[in-house]
């Protein structure tokens, strides 16, 4: 049975992302009616990412995920030297990869424990390995300025004038390894791990402080999901904060004006944040179903938003560049649980095949195929010409 | 203490102010669907179904000159090319819809086209037009090139098409080409034919609300198309000052300054919501109804600068450009001019989203 309070608003500071409070009601079944008990708790979704242990310090952390969002950040500016027509080392990049030393061998500008490939979906890293070997292989040619056509790697020009390196079909490297880790790590670890009944199920522990922390064990794993998001802790629609949004939260901010996104997953996260505090269980797995929906049905729009970027683009670089972060995003749909995607691996692969292998042979017929299936499948129709 | 049952996300937000933004301008009093129907009904549809007529017109020159491959004929069809290039320049801007379905710009007008990918496509004789890394090599761009050959004459051009080695095959690409861009055409006019109700109906001013698409699509244009590639990338505005009058519009046909004052001309009379000698409904009338009188008074003035300036400009463009440089650099700070009334003020008086980006930088 289920037993409703009453109603309560509450108006913060900020109207347009306003604090929820949440009651949760404890029955007690002592006959044959269930009664209500009076031991309501009362607590408060804060309006930004922000809570406190009882030592009253913050008991946010998600260090490791920032550390990994920087490594990918480096790495990906090393691997962009290559789009100058600079020689890249296949080495440095898979050391930077697996962060070797602690900085990579050097190549970072900090050291830490953490790293990208022994998170990266295992049966994936080998492909982000690749890259860096066909981009090296491909950077001596950019070297000796070679330019690009279907069929040959080599520098192509932008609109800007600036040119970007791509395989031999027209793959832009620093884009298939930025957008394919956005996917194959931050993605895969919130979906697969921190969402997880193994790390936020009921029967995770929620009681004892981590050891020198001010936090549960429980509490921890929700921000690490939330680290992998790349939001400042005041993100939400309409963002106009100081903090920078980086890799998923950049492209929410981008897409929330037709897909109103920022609100639905930062709402999400700081309710289920705020519900583990509370020991709320419920509230808690219904902000995970909602973040599972979400955050799927976003990668879906960004992946639209990328098709309709090339339908109106002319620049034949342009073209290349927004198809490689196209198949980048499109790698992202690949990375949510069995149980909860809405769309099986076979049927994303029909997806790649409208897409085809080569972007020199990607065709306008074939991308809306793509934003077409997708627009149905997470009920994007009505915006699928906005995003 | 065996469950949590009642639990109710107490909810939200009765608060009127977090409603859409615009609801706030909804006090000021202007015909929006009036704007919408004069825009789609006597500009956007009638500039798709003229299009669609030149280009009627051109497909049938080409399989004319296809069958009978002779002198009139080759220059019927350079006529018959002319006309629905100048018709395409009232059209190129409404590059949302069903124009974004077909990606009519990048399947039309890609340009300076890639000669030696035209060279290639010609010789092996086969070419999936449908590639998007064909788009250099196709649409109104290539068949300039193919039409008029760089300085040469007719009586050459029509060699190529006739007895020249691969004649067969330019000939059958030039009316691929054509065949294309009748296909794409028809299937955009027919998609207006319903697309129209649902432009006139989606009301507001959000991102996806036809006034959004239609002023970031202006916008888009304007910036990138008309000023920039028609104008400011062939007088070296985007290349340190060095002049590259082969990236004009239909270079090898020089008809590049007819084309620019066409569309410009267009943009203007769609800003001005009027077609033929009437002016219905448009932005300016919209900026007028809700206190913006200022930016539309800039706008009108600038647009009308733009146009005065560019009927300056002569034909080729891409000689103009070599003998007169700096006329041409004057002729893009007046397009300059319209960019922030049009891109800044506009948009914040109406409460629109710019929303198009070039994403360059990341």
């Amino acid at each position: 049975m289920q037993t409703l309070v009453s109603k309560t608003v509450v108006k913060g500071a900020m109207l347009a992302s306003l604090s929820v409070v949440l009651m949760a009601t404890s029955c007690k079944k002592d006959g044959p009616v269930d009664e209500p008990v009076d031991d309501k708790t009362t607590y408060t979704v804060p309006a930004t990412y922000t809570f406190n242990g009882s030592d009253g310090l913050t008991s946010v952390d998600y260090a490791g995920q920032t550390d990994r969002i920087n490594q990918l950040v480096e790495l990906n500016n090393k691997l962009k030297i290559g789009d100058a027509g600079q020689p890249l080392s296949a080495q440095t990049l898979k050391d930077m990869f697996a962060n070797v030393g602690g900085n990579g061998s050097g190549n970072f500008t900090f050291t830490s424990t953490r790293q990208l490939k022994d998170k990266c979906f295992s049966l994936d890293a080998s492909i982000y390995e690749a890259i860096y070997d066909s981009a090296a292989v491909a950077s001596d040619s950019g070297a000796v300025l070679a330019v690009a056509a279907n069929g040959k790697a080599g520098l192509i020009k932008r609109s800007t004038n600036a040119t970007i390196l791509v395989d031999k079909n027209g793959f832009e490297f620093t884009q298939k390894n930025q957008k394919g880790l956005m996917g194959a790590v931050f993605l895969y670890q919130i979906f697969n791990v921190y969402l997880s009944d193994a790390k936020l199920g009921d029967a995770v522990d929620n009681t004892t402080l981590v050891a020198g922390k001010n936090y549960t064990a429980m509490e921890h794993y929700a921000d690490e999901a939330f680290g992998y998001f790349g939001a400042p802790i005041d993100f939400k629609s309409n963002y106009t904060g100081t903090g920078t949004t980086r890799y998923w939260a950049s492209y929410s901010a981008e897409l929330d004006g037709a897909l109103g996104c920022s609100d639905k997953i930062m709402t999400a996260f700081r309710t289920m944040r705020a519900a583990i505090t509370n020991k709320d269980m419920v509230v808690k797995n219904q902000q995970r179903e909602i973040l599972y929906t979400e955050l799927e049905k976003f990668v879906a729009a960004c992946i639209i938003h990328y098709v309709n970027e090339v339908s109106v683009e002319t620049n034949q670089g342009n073209i290349l560049h927004a198809l490689s972060e196209l198949y980048g995003f499109m790698q992202g749909l690949k990375y949510n649980t069995v149980e909860k995607r809405k769309i099986s691996n076979s049927e994303l692969n029909v997806l790649f095949n409208h897409l085809g292998t080569n972007l020199w042979n990607v065709t306008t017929n074939g991308l809306n195929a793509i934003k077409d299936d997708l627009a149905v499948r997470y009920g994007l129709t009505a915006i699928k010409n906005t995003l | 203490m065996r469950a949590l049952l009642g639990i109710f996300i107490v909810a939200l937000l009765s608060c009127s102010s977090c409603t859409d933004p615009s609801k706030k301008l909804d006090e000021k009093e202007f015909d929006l669907t009036g704007m919408l129907s004069n825009v789609g009904d006597n500009i956007i549809v009638p500039s798709y179904q003229n299009f669609k007529s030149t280009v009627d017109i051109l497909s049938d020159a080409a399989n004319t000159f296809n069958n009978n491959p002779t002198m009139p004929n080759l220059l019927s069809v350079r006529v018959a090319f002319k006309n629905a290039y100048i018709n395409w320049q009232k059209c190129d801007v409404f590059e949302f819809g069903p124009a974004m379905d077909n990606a009519l710009r990048a399947n039309f007008n890609v340009y300076p086209c890639d000669t030696s990918k035209i060279t290639t496509n010609v010789s092996s004789g086969s070419i999936n037009i449908d590639v998007l890394s064909n788009s250099d090599a196709k649409g109104f761009p290539t068949i300039d090139f193919l039409l008029y050959g760089d300085n040469q004459s007719d009586a050459y051009i029509l060699l190529t098409f006739t007895k020249n080695t691969y004649a067969a095959n330019k000939k059958q690409y030039l009316l691929a080409l054509i065949s294309a861009i009748k296909t794409k055409t028809d299937a955009t006019v027919n998609a207006w034919g319903t697309y129209i109700s649902t432009f006139k109906t989606s009301l507001g001013y959000s991102v996806g609300s036809s006034v959004g698409l239609l002023v970031n699509a202006m916008n888009s244009y304007d910036e990138r198309y008309l000023r920039d590639g028609k104008v400011g990338i062939p007088a070296g505005i985007r290349s340190l000052g060095v002049a590259l009058p082969r990236q004009t519009e239909a270079f090898y046909g020089k008809f590049s300054t007819e084309l620019l004052n066409t569309s410009l001309q267009s943009f203007q009379n769609l800003y001005l919501g009027k077609y033929g000698s009437t002016n219905g409904l448009g932005l300016d009338d919209h900026l007028v109804a809700y206190d913006g009188a200022a930016i539309d008074e800039n706008l009108r003035n600038y647009l009308a600068d733009a146009v005065t300036a560019c009927n300056t400009l002569s034909d080729p463009l891409s000689q103009h450009i070599i003998n007169n440089q700096a006329s041409v650099e004057a002729v893009y700070s007046k397009l300059q001019k319209v960019i922030i009334p049009l891109k800044v003020d506009m948009p914040s008086k109406l409460g629109i989203l710019i929303s198009y980006q070039d994403n360059d930088g990341d």
